[in-house]
C-alpha cells in the first residue's frame, strides 16, 4: 500500500515526458488482484482485455501497453467477474499471460534505459568538448574575447551540467525504482498465486540493462567530480564583487539528505535564466525522487532487511541519512536474525 | 573451468587497471567477457539461451580528456572502462517455448568457437583471448549480416539481432555445455556483487542457469519465454568515442554518413542500424548547444553584461544548490541500490536450494521408481549427495561473501553428512524464514513439488 502510494505520487511529480516508461503497478496490481484463476479455467486471461472498447483489440499480453492494462482494469472488476463467472483462467495461462506482460514491462524499462544512457553519453561528451573549447578559446584571445560572451558560456555550460546530471540521477531513480515495483509485484503474485515467480524473475530483473547501471552511475560520478572545476570559474570571470550580496544564507547545504533547499527560492532564481523549463522540472523531480525514497524507508515492512528496517536503526541519529555504514549493518542484522534463527531452529543433523 | 573462469574473470580485471597481464593484447579487438546470464533459460531444451555478453573491439585509443575518468578509482566501476573496447551488449534469450523467436545467439558463436581453446588450463588467457580474436572477424560478419527486423518497433539505439536458426541449432548445445560447466563470469557480475570473490561469481553463474529449469517454477511452465530480451547495444563513453573521431575524420557531423563512420570504427558486432540512430543523435545534440553559442555571440554586449553581473551570482548559487540536492539523491540511489542487490542475492541462494531440492526430489522419484533393491538407491543417493556438495559448497561461499557468519550449514543429505565436516565457514546466515523451511525440506523426505 504504502509503495503504490509513494511510487504514484511519485510519477505525478516527476518529469512527465517520463511517465509513462515507469511500471504499471497499479494495474498489475489490480490483475493480480482481480482476474479470477481456477482451476477449471480455461480461458485465455487476454480475453479480459476489453477488445472493442477503446483499444481496438490488442490481443496479446506481449503488446499489452500502459493504456491497455488501465484500460483493462478501469473496468469494474466485480462484474466482470460476475460475467466471467465461468471463464476464470487457469493458473497455467494466468502466468503465462503475466510474465508476457512483466516482459513487456522489461523490454519498456529497457527500451527506455539503454535510449536515455546513449543521449547521456553523447551529451555529456559534447559538453565536455564545449568546455574544452571555451577554455582554450578563453586562454587563446584572453584579452580579445568578452568576458561576457566567455561567462555566459560559461553559464549556459554549467546549466547543462546540472541539468545533465539531475537526469542522470533521475535515470538512476527510475531504475531503482522499478526495480524496487517490479518485485513488489513479483511478491503480490507469489502471494496470489501460491508460486515462485519471484524468485527467478528477480534474478532476470537484476541482469537486464535497465538495472545494470554501472556505467550511468560513472558518468555521475565523472560529472560530480569536475563538478568543482567548473564553479570556481565563475568566481573569476564575473568581476562583480566579491562582496556581493549573497541573498541566500550561503552555507553549504546541510550535510543530512533534509531538508533540501526551498523550492521556491532555487525555482524562481532558475526561472530568470533561459533553459528553465528544464531546470525547475528537473529540480522538482529530484525532490520527489529524494522524498520517496524516504518514504519508502518509513515503510512498516517488519523484514529485518528490509530498507525501512535498516534505516529505522539509524534513524535516532541523522534525520534519515544513510551512509554506507548502514550496509555494513546490513550483515550485522543478518547475523543477529541469523543467530537467532538458528539457536531457534533445531539445526539439520550434522555428524 | 577454474582457470577459464578465472580467465574470465580476470580480463575485465585487466582492462580496468586493475590487474596488470602481458595478455592485454586483447587490447584491439577481443571481446571481454561472458554477458550477464540474464536468461538461461535452456538446459534440458536443446534450446540454449544465449548470453548477455559485453563484446568489446575497439581499435582507436581513448582520447585523452582533461576530465577525470572514474575509470579505476572507483570500486564498483563497470569494468570495461579503460577505453580500449567498444561496449555492446547483447541481451538475449530463446523463449522457452521453442515457438518462436529466432531472436536468438549469435554472440554464442565466437565463444562457442573459442571454448576449445579456453576449455584448456594451460594458458587460458591467451588461448581465449586468441580463439576469440579469430572467430570475431568471421563469425561476426556472419551474424551482423542478419537484417533488424521491422516487427522489433526498436528503439533507436536499440537493436536485435537474429541469426539464423541453422546457426542457432549447431551452437546451441555446445555453448549450453561450455556454459554450464565452464564457470563463466561476467564482469557485470562484478559489479552487482562487488563483494563476491571470483568463485561466487561462477557459483552465481551456475545458479542462474539452473534457476530456470522446467519444473523448477511448481506451476510447471516456461516463465522465460522473453521476448523482452534481445540484443541491446550499450554506447559507452569509449564507443562514442571512437565514435567521434572517426565522424571528425569524415568532416564533421552534417558530412559522415553511416556507412563512412562504421567502416572507419572498425568495430565488430555494430551494425549500420546502430550508427545511424546514434549519428541522428548526435546531430541533434550538437546541434543545440551550437544554436545557443550562436545566438550568444550574437546578442548584444550590454544585455548579456547586465544579466550578468545581477543575477550570475545568483544563478550560480541556485545551480550548486541544486547540484548538491541531485549529488544527495545520486548517493541515496547508490545505498539504495546496493541494498536491493544484497535483499535479492538471497533469492539466489533460495533459487539454488529449491533447484536443489527439485532435483533430489525427481532423482529420489525416480530411484523409488526404478530401484529393484537397496544398493540402487543407496548409490542414487550417494550421487546425488556428491552434485549437492560442490553446489552448497558454492553457496556458502557465496553466504561468505556476504558477510556472514561462519556457519554450518547442513543442507546435505544426511548420507553425505561426512562432507559436512569438510565446509567452511558460510552462508547460514539467511535471515529470513524461508531457508530453514527450506532447510526442514531438504533434510527432510517429503519433498514439496
Amino acid at each position: 500500500m504504502k509503495f503504490g502510494k509513494e511510487f504514484r505520487t511519485h510519477l505525478d511529480e516527476t518529469l512527465p515526458e517520463w511517465r509513462d516508461k515507469f511500471l504499471c503497478y497499479k494495474p498489475l496490481k489490480k490483475i493480480i488482484k482481480h482476474t479470477p484463476i481456477s482451476s477449471a479455467g480455461n480461458n485465455d486471461p487476454t480475453h479480459y482485455i476489453p477488445h472493442a472498447d477503446n483499444n481496438g483489440g490488442r490481443p496479446t499480453g506481449a503488446s499489452c501497453s500502459a493504456a491497455a492494462l488501465v484500460a483493462l482494469v478501469s473496468s469494474d472488476p466485480p462484474s466482470r467477474r460476475r460475467d466471467l463467472g465461468e471463464t476464470s483462467v487457469s493458473l497455467v495461462q494466468f502466468q503465462d499471460w503475466f510474465v508476457r506482460l512483466l516482459n513487456g514491462e522489461l523490454e519498456k524499462f529497457n527500451d527506455f534505459y539503454v535510449d536515455k544512457e546513449e543521449e547521456f553519453v553523447i551529451r555529456f561528451q559534447e559538453l565536455k568538448e564545449r568546455i574544452e573549447r571555451v577554455k582554450e578559446n578563453r586562454s587563446v584571445d584572453r584579452y580579445l574575447s568578452s568576458d561576457s560572451k566567455f561567462s555566459e558560456e560559461m553559464m549556459n555550460i554549467r546549466k547543462d551540467f546540472v541539468t545533465i546530471h539531475g537526469e542522470m540521477v533521475l535515470l538512476e531513480n527510475y531504475s531503482s525504482l522499478n526495480f524496487a515495483g517490479l518485485v513488489k509485484i513479483l511478491k503480490k503474485y507469489d502471494k496470489r498465486t501460491g508460486g515462485l515467480l519471484q524468485l527467478s524473475f528477480t534474478q532476470l530483473a537484476l541482469h537486464q540493462p535497465f538495472f545494470t547501471t554501472e556505467p550511468l552511475m560513472r558518468l555521475v560520478r565523472e560529472c560530480e567530480a569536475n563538478l568543482d572545476l567548473l564553479f570556481p570559474l565563475e568566481e573569476e570571470v564575473t568581476e562583480s564583487t566579491s562582496d556581493h550580496p549573497h541573498d541566500q544564507s550561503n552555507a553549504p547545504p546541510p550535510p543530512q539528505p533534509l531538508p533540501p533547499p526551498p523550492l521556491n527560492d532555487v525555482e524562481s532564481i532558475l526561472h530568470e535564466t533561459s533553459s528553465l523549463g528544464e531546470g525547475t522540472d528537473i529540480y522538482r523531480s529530484t525532490l520527489s525522487a529524494m522524498r520517496t525514497i524516504q518514504g519508502l524507508r518509513m515503510s512498516s515492512t517488519c523484514n529485518p532487511l528490509s530498507f525501512s528496517a535498516l534505516f529505522r536503526s539509524k534513524d535516532e541519529e541523522a534525520a534519515g541519512a544513510v551512509t554506507s555504514e548502514d550496509l555494513a549493518s546490513v550483515s550485522a542484522l543478518r547475523n543477529e536474525t541469523a543467530d537467532q534463527e538458528d539457536d531457534a531452529t533445531s539445526t539439520a543433523p550434522s555428524p | 573451468m577454474r582457470a577459464e573462469m578465472n580467465m574470465w574473470h580476470d580480463l575485465p580485471m585487466q582492462t580496468s587497471g586493475g590487474k596488470c597481464s602481458s595478455d592485454l593484447t586483447i587490447s584491439s579487438s577481443t571481446p571481454i567477457s561472458p554477458p550477464p546470464l540474464d536468461d538461461y533459460s535452456k538446459m534440458s531444451d536443446p534450446f540454449y539461451a544465449p548470453l548477455e555478453r559485453d563484446i568489446f573491439t575497439h581499435p582507436f585509443p581513448t582520447n585523452a580528456s582533461p576530465f577525470i575518468h572514474h575509470s579505476g578509482s572507483v570500486a564498483h566501476t563497470y569494468p570495461l572502462s579503460s577505453g580500449l573496447k567498444a561496449g555492446i551488449r547483447f541481451n538475449s534469450c530463446s523463449p522457452r517455448d521453442r515457438s518462436s523467436h529466432n531472436s536468438q545467439f549469435f554472440p554464442q558463436s565466437p565463444i562457442e568457437e573459442a571454448s576449445p581453446s579456453s576449455n584448456h588450463a594451460s594458458a587460458p588467457d591467451t588461448g581465449f583471448v586468441s580463439g576469440y580474436r579469430e572467430v570475431d572477424d568471421n563469425s561476426w560478419s556472419g551474424i551482423l549480416d542478419f537484417p533488424v527486423p521491422a516487427s522489433s518497433g526498436l528503439v533507436e539505439g536499440a537493436a536485435a539481432f537474429l541469426p539464423s536458426e541453422d546457426h542457432v541449432k549447431t551452437t546451441d548445445l555446445q555453448l549450453a555445455d561450455q556454459f554450464l560447466n565452464d564457470d563463466a563470469v561476467d564482469p557485470l557480475w562484478d559489479n552487482l556483487f562487488p563483494d563476491s570473490s571470483a568463485a561466487d561469481m561462477q557459483m552465481q553463474l551456475k545458479i542462474h542457469q539452473r534457476e530456470v529449469m522446467p519444473g523448477m517454477i511448481p506451476v510447471g511452465n516456461p516463465v522465460h519465454n522473453t521476448p523482452a530480451n534481445k540484443p541491446r547495444m550499450r554506447w559507452t563513453p569509449e564507443l562514442h568515442d571512437a565514435f567521434v573521431e572517426a565522424v571528425n575524420q569524415l568532416g564533421g557531423a552534417d558530412r559522415a554518413t553511416p556507412k563512412g563512420v562504421l567502416k572507419l570504427m572498425n568495430v565488430e558486432s555494430l551494425t549500420i542500424y546502430h550508427v545511424k540512430s546514434h549519428l541522428q543523435k548526435y546531430r541533434t545534440a550538437r546541434f543545440k548547444p551550437e544554436v545557443s553559442e550562436g545566438s550568444s555571440e550574437r546578442s548584444s554586449a550590454p544585455q548579456v553584461a547586465s544579466m550578468d553581473i545581477k543575477t550570475g551570482l545568483d544563478i550560480t548559487e541556485a545551480l550548486r544548490m541544486q547540484m548538491e540536492v541531485q549529488k544527495q539523491l545520486h548517493e541515496q540511489l547508490e545505498i539504495q541500490r546496493k541494498l536491493q542487490l544484497r535483499i535479492e542475492e538471497q533469492g539466489k541462494y533460495l533459487l539454488q536450494m529449491l533447484e536443489q531440492q527439485n532435483k533430489m526430489g525427481r532423482e529420489k522419484l525416480k530411484a523409488a521408481a526404478t530401484q529393484t533393491n537397496a544398493n540402487a538407491s543407496a548409490a542414487d543417493e550417494k550421487s546425488e549427495a556428491s552434485e549437492l556438495d560442490p553446489a552448497s559448497a558454492e553457496a556458502q561461499e557465496q553466504q561468505n561473501s556476504v558477510g556472514s557468519k561462519g556457519k554450518q550449514q547442513n543442507i546435505a543429505e544426511p548420507a553425505a553428512g561426512d562432507d559436512d565436516d569438510e565446509r567452511g565457514g558460510d552462508g547460514g546466515s539467511i535471515s529470513m524464514d524461508l531457508p530453514s523451511r527450506k532447510r526442514a525440506r531438504i533434510d527432510g523426505v517429503d519433498l514439496h513439488e
